[in-house]
């Protein structure tokens, strides 16, 4: 029993790092790219 | 119904979001607190309502991208967030500015609310309004006085929304609102026009009862071009022994406290891995975060003071005189002062910089502030290494050390600003538009509201990140290749044996070379080398590594790693534990030497995986958050190394 709750909770550790990892990183962010300063901020172009 | 809340910055805007829906959105006095929209709801009529709080703005006109959100929402009827009523707020004290972007608004034929704000401070100021006279230059709009700071007006504004006037074509402009975005001759002609308007109209609605108010007295040494440095420097050393005074005894507390209950835990819970993983992992992750609540608590208690009372608003205008020099728009010291508190605001508030070179100079800069994730990582260092003893009578010299960090950081921002200066060339100058708000008691609900907020965000956010890598720390500490964390624990038993060492002295080497064979072990003796000029070991080396993700999780890696390398048999707090802690040869792993290049490290290191990612979003690109990482990262190693073989 101690076993499995440790695998589990080990389990839940790395998944919710790499979720956190792929949210930031790699995620659409809609709380940002729906609003309205999402919209204004992808029309500059950072190489300009 | 939606209804949006415009108004210039600074003029209370937030307050009124706050007043209207519940919410506890950040408030500030000073400009550029909000760069993003924000929404909520509120009732009225047996209805709910989405209310849109925008950035503040003072033209319609865009100069920057923050602003650009007011022009495109109202312009374009399609717009998702175009509203059904607009709530303009206007400071009441400084009616003349404000009503440029009212009239705009007005010419919209949005129906418009105009909240006259702040009336207290127009009171002060001596200067009474003729509402009639103002209702007459827009008699299609609704004029309500409020003093949202202290929540008064709501219920006016309630009634104003439930009885909107309807818009019939009347215009304030004879024109109405004619410029494109990108006309600027037109919009500065139009502005003009209204500007010559609001003054006119304003000689009849307006009258100042003392014309000759003189300026504070107070106001004039805070901002002067010596004393107002001098003050601000002492105000930060009086923030930084207030920490040292105040938190000492709670920190020493909780560390004790975690301590007693990973020792609870292992003695009277059943034995077996999972009662390590709670109480060599977990109990120690959760100790990491919730020791440093009392320095969080009391950093953020004195910025929220300093910013409500308008003090901070004058910091900004004093380092603008300092920052032009470097290169650095005037704009810039809102998000580096933003970045004391936590980087990522700091690079978004870098929105209001009209230029894209000087942005990026800002948001390139910023992370070298020393933000409050740093201070967990600061205060077990200084306590580990520095003495705690009074300096020039009065001073605490761990306090004066945490000065000394923060000032470390914020010149190097500084320098590296002057340096960037050369390799990002700059287009146009910026410029910062700044109103220096009133001197005024802090609005200690709001100050409690800070302060909370942040300690909030502290245990919850930074907490599950602490405690999964605590987590995955243990498991990577307490297992290894097949048998070979058994054989070395052999070796050294036998080797023990033989020199005769206690019985104790055996348990802590032989547990100690399990954890050199562990999976974590490997990883950090493979980075000893690179570390070691520094005057690191391989168990700070795995708390480097595992921080790399968000710098706090220094401490809860050190606290994971002694209670494992202990196998949970030393209840010490993790701060007695890491100064006897000794090296092979038997001398400190904590000296001064090491303990400083550790603190400098953390000073300059860019360990923060949100921050990187909100860079790559703002920048649009991952150039610039691995540029960051890399010369951030070049800096700390450089630094460390200097301060090291300064003090070895």
């Amino acid at each position: 029993m101690q076993i499995v709750l440790t695998i589990l909770l080990i389990a839940a550790a790395c998944l919710y790092l790499g979720w956190q990892l792929y949210k930031r990183f790699f995620a659409k962010n809609e709380a940002c790219e729906g609003c309205a300063i999402g919209k204004t901020t992808g029309v500059q172009d950072p190489k300009a | 119904m939606r209804i949006a809340l415009l108004g210039n910055p600074n003029t209370g805007k937030s307050s009124v979001f706050n007043m209207l829906t519940g919410l506890r959105q950040k408030v500030g006095n000073f400009p550029g607190v909000t760069v993003d929209k924000k929404t909520g709801h509120l009732t009225f009529g047996g209805e709910s309502h989405e209310i849109i709080d925008f950035p503040g703005t003072y033209s319609i006109y865009p100069r920057s991208k923050d602003e650009e959100v007011v022009y495109k929402t109202l312009r374009d009827p399609t717009s998702a967030d175009y509203p059904d009523a607009v709530l303009v707020v206007l400071d009441a004290a400084n009616l003349e500015r404000n009503l440029l972007l009212f009239s705009q608004v007005y010419d919209l034929q949005l129906p418009t609310i105009m909240v006259l704000n702040m009336s207290d401070i127009a009171e002060k100021r001596a200067k009474a309004h003729n509402l009639d006279v103002l209702q007459s230059h827009f008699p299609e709009a609704t004029i309500v006085q409020t003093n949202a700071r202290v929540r008064m007006g709501k219920n006016r504004l309630l009634e104003a929304l439930q009885g909107l006037k309807e818009r019939k074509g009347h215009c304030f402009h004879p024109k109405g609102l004619v410029a494109a975005m990108d006309d600027r001759s037109a919009q500065e002609t139009e502005t003009t026009e209204r500007f010559e308007k609001i003054a006119s109209l304003l000689k009849s609605a307006e009258s100042t009862l003392d014309k000759h108010a003189k300026q504070s007295k107070l106001d004039r040494i805070l901002i002067h071009p010596v004393f107002g440095y001098l003050i601000f420097a002492l105000v930060l050393i009086v923030m930084f022994q207030f920490i040292y005074a105040f938190a000492a005894w709670p920190m020493d507390l909780i560390d004790g406290a975690f301590a007693s209950l990973s020792g609870f835990v292992a003695d009277s819970w059943p034995s077996g891995v999972f009662n390590d993983l709670i109480s060599q992992g977990i109990i120690p992750g959760i100790g990491g975060v919730l020791i440093f609540i009392p320095q969080i608590a009391i950093l953020f208690f004195f910025i929220a003071v300093l910013e409500e009372t308008g003090y901070l608003a004058r910091v900004v205008f004093i380092m603008d005189r300092l920052m032009r020099p470097l290169g650095l728009n005037g704009k810039s010291v809102v998000p580096l002062l933003s970045s004391v508190a936590c980087a990522i605001p700091g690079v978004m508030a870098a929105r209001t910089i009209t230029d894209w070179k000087e942005r990026i100079i800002t948001i390139m800069v910023a992370p070298l502030m020393s933000c409050s994730a740093r201070i967990p990582v600061y205060t077990v260092l200084i306590a580990v290494v520095i003495p705690n003893r009074t300096v020039a009578g009065f001073m605490n010299l761990q306090g004066l050390t945490l000065f000394a960090l923060y000032a470390l950081g914020t010149i190097s921002a500084l320098l590296i600003a002057l340096v960037l200066k050369w390799f990002v060339q700059q287009r146009a100058k910026g410029f910062l538009l700044l109103e220096i708000p009133e001197l005024k008691p802090p609005q200690w609900s709001n100050v409690g509201n800070v302060v909370w907020e942040k300690v909030k965000i502290f245990v919850w956010d930074a907490g599950k990140i602490i405690i999964a890598i605590s987590i995955i720390l243990w498991a990577l500490a307490s297992y290894g290749p097949s048998g070979t964390m058994e054989t070395a624990a052999e070796k050294t038993r036998s080797i023990c044996m033989e020199k005769g060492l206690s019985k104790e002295e055996t348990a802590l080497k032989v547990s100690s070379a399990r954890l050199e064979k562990s999976y974590i072990g490997r990883m950090g003796k493979a980075i000893e080398p690179v570390i070691q000029p520094l005057g690191y070991d391989w168990k700070i080396g795995i708390s480097l590594i595992s921080s790399f993700a968000a710098r706090e999780v220094f401490v809860g890696s050190m606290a994971t790693i002694y209670a494992v390398q202990n196998d949970g048999e030393d209840h010490r707090p993790l701060i007695e534990r890491m100064r006897s802690e000794r090296n092979s040869k038997g001398e400190s792993v904590y000296s001064l030497a090491s303990g400083v290049s550790l603190m400098v490290f953390y000073v300059y290191a860019m360990q923060c995986m949100a921050t990187l990612a909100v860079v790559k979003r703002e920048t649009k690109s991952w150039k610039w958050p691995l540029i960051q990482i890399a010369y951030m990262g070049a800096l700390a190693y450089l630094g460390a190394w200097i301060a090291f073989n300064l003090l070895s």
